[in-house]
């Protein structure tokens, strides 16, 4: 029989920590539970939290080289599986499990699947903003992969054929849920790529598990892969898919793909009309300029007073007769200027003029008598004066 | 004459017109060259307003039948 042994505190809590430690099924073991009282150190970056089920907790904690590595947030009321030992905290004889792994179970496991994926698709670059390409902005041809039944695809037909009725419409339809759903949409993208402008692939809103096709592997290389431009409308606002990621648009809702998918004929009639308007009205302003050249040409004195240049020819004339008669003037005022002149010198020189002043000329045998040398006495003399003449006989000559 | 003045665009008629104008005003022309100079430009004027006439006009129905169809 064994007696009771007595121990310190330590020692009870050390021998506890050592037994526990030695049991192999305890140093690596999972636990199934629900995190509760989760807490984030922020400092220290450990985790802290308390594993539960119905019936009872167990006290964990996640050192932080472990707890980085979680590639989700973990929450209270998370359903998870963690990995770890079972080792006692000494000091306050609490057995705790040291975790270093976390697995989310259900949808935590999902999400974690989804997480991933996303992270390897995002590093090959298939979600780069330079691989998207441009939504046509007047497609002829939209396909259209999803549902035939279900609000989505009423949506989209509605909404499209409202808009933009220029547009041709075609439905694919898929499985959107479930295990045979991302081949059902691999195939209408296959069915519409190169054949139509715009591909829109979605569905209407549901659960994560609901949606879950669409962050299928195969499907986003399939969409990443497509030549035609992609719009993914999966599910609500606030729902985002891998599909979402790697389609070149993507809409929040079905109906907002339509909407970015086609123009509003309401507004492209009012942008035609409103062309028509600034053409007319710049033919109008046009016109009216034609005329105000016109006009200002047609008021130039050379067309609105075309008599002014007959005018000018007049005045013209009448310079020159003016001219032509004072040059006229002129030269008969000299001609009768010299006729006066030489009037006035033959004038001097006539001989009877001299006679009238007292004068007599004296005629020797017809000849006139300059000298007196000329005379002898007895010459019988002429003598002629201004009125009449006589007739004298030298007497006496003086020289 | 008159076919040469349909011929002209409005544009190269207005430019004529001008240049008749500034001949005329300076006066060197001779009798009978102003004489035929301002009878071009008044053929001009008139063909000019004939063809800004005629394109209101076509405007005029154009906007009409746009009207029709809406």
């Amino acid at each position: 029989m064994n007696t009771p042994v007595t121990l310190t505190v330590s020692q009870l809590n050390e021998y506890v920590r050592a037994v526990l430690d030695s049991t192999e099924l305890l140093s690596d073991i999972y636990i199934k539970g629900e995190i509760s009282n989760f807490t984030n150190h922020y400092k220290s970056g450990h985790f802290y939290f308390t594993l539960k089920d119905s019936a009872a907790n167990l006290r964990a904690v996640m050192f932080r080289s472990y707890a980085s590595q979680v590639p989700f947030e973990p929450e209270n009321g998370m359903k998870i599986t963690a990995h770890g030992r079972i080792t006692v905290y000494e000091k306050e004889g609490v057995y705790q499990l040291y975790c270093d792994e976390l697995i989310p179970d259900g949808v935590g496991a999902l999400y974690l699947a989804f997480e991933q994926l996303k992270n390897k698709l995002s590093e090959e670059g298939l979600f780069d903003d330079d691989c998207k390409k441009p939504i046509p902005r007047f497609p002829q041809r939209i396909g259209i992969v999803t549902s035939p039944t279900g609000a989505a695809i009423a949506d989209l037909m509605n909404i499209l054929h409202r808009r933009y009725p220029l547009c041709e419409v075609e439905l694919y339809p898929a499985l959107v849920q479930g295990e045979g759903a991302p081949a059902s949409l691999i195939d209408g993208l296959a069915h519409f790529d190169g054949k139509v402008d715009t591909i829109i692939i979605g569905r209407g809103g549901g659960s994560m598990e609901d949606l879950w096709c669409f962050n299928d592997e195969r499907l986003a290389r399939a969409v990443f892969a497509c030549e035609t431009p992609v719009i993914s409308a999966v599910g609500h606002e606030v729902d985002f898919t891998i599909c979402d990621f790697v389609s070149d648009l993507r809409a929040p809702t079905p109906s907002a793909a339509a909407e970015l998918a086609v123009p509003d004929m309401k507004e492209l009639k009012a942008q035609i009309a409103d062309c028509g308007v600034r053409i007319r009205h710049s033919l109008e302003s046009r016109f009216a300029r034609c005329h105000e050249r016109l006009d200002e040409i047609a008021s130039r004195t050379a067309f609105s007073k075309p008599e002014r240049q007959l005018e000018k020819k007049c005045e013209d004339l009448t310079n020159a007769e003016i001219d032509f008669a004072d040059t006229w003037k002129r030269y008969c005022l000299a001609k009768r200027n010299a006729l006066a002149q030489i009037s006035s010198r033959l004038g001097a020189l006539n001989p009877l003029g001299v006679l009238a002043r007292g004068y007599a000329a004296a005629y020797k045998d017809g000849k006139a008598v300059t000298n007196a040398s000329q005379l002898q006495t007895g010459d019988r003399l002429r003598l002629q004066f201004s009125e009449g003449q006589a007739y004298a006989v030298v007497d006496e000559i003086d020289t | 004459m008159a076919g040469k003045t349909e011929k002209k665009t409005f544009e190269k008629s207005l430019e004529r017109l001008n240049a008749i104008a500034d001949t005329l005003e300076q006066g060197n022309a001779t009798l009978d060259e102003s004489l035929a100079l301002y009878e071009e430009g008044v053929g001009l004027l008139k063909s000019c307003n004939e063809a800004l006439e005629n394109a209101e006009k076509k405007l005029e129905s154009i906007k009409k039948s746009e009207k029709a169809d809406a």
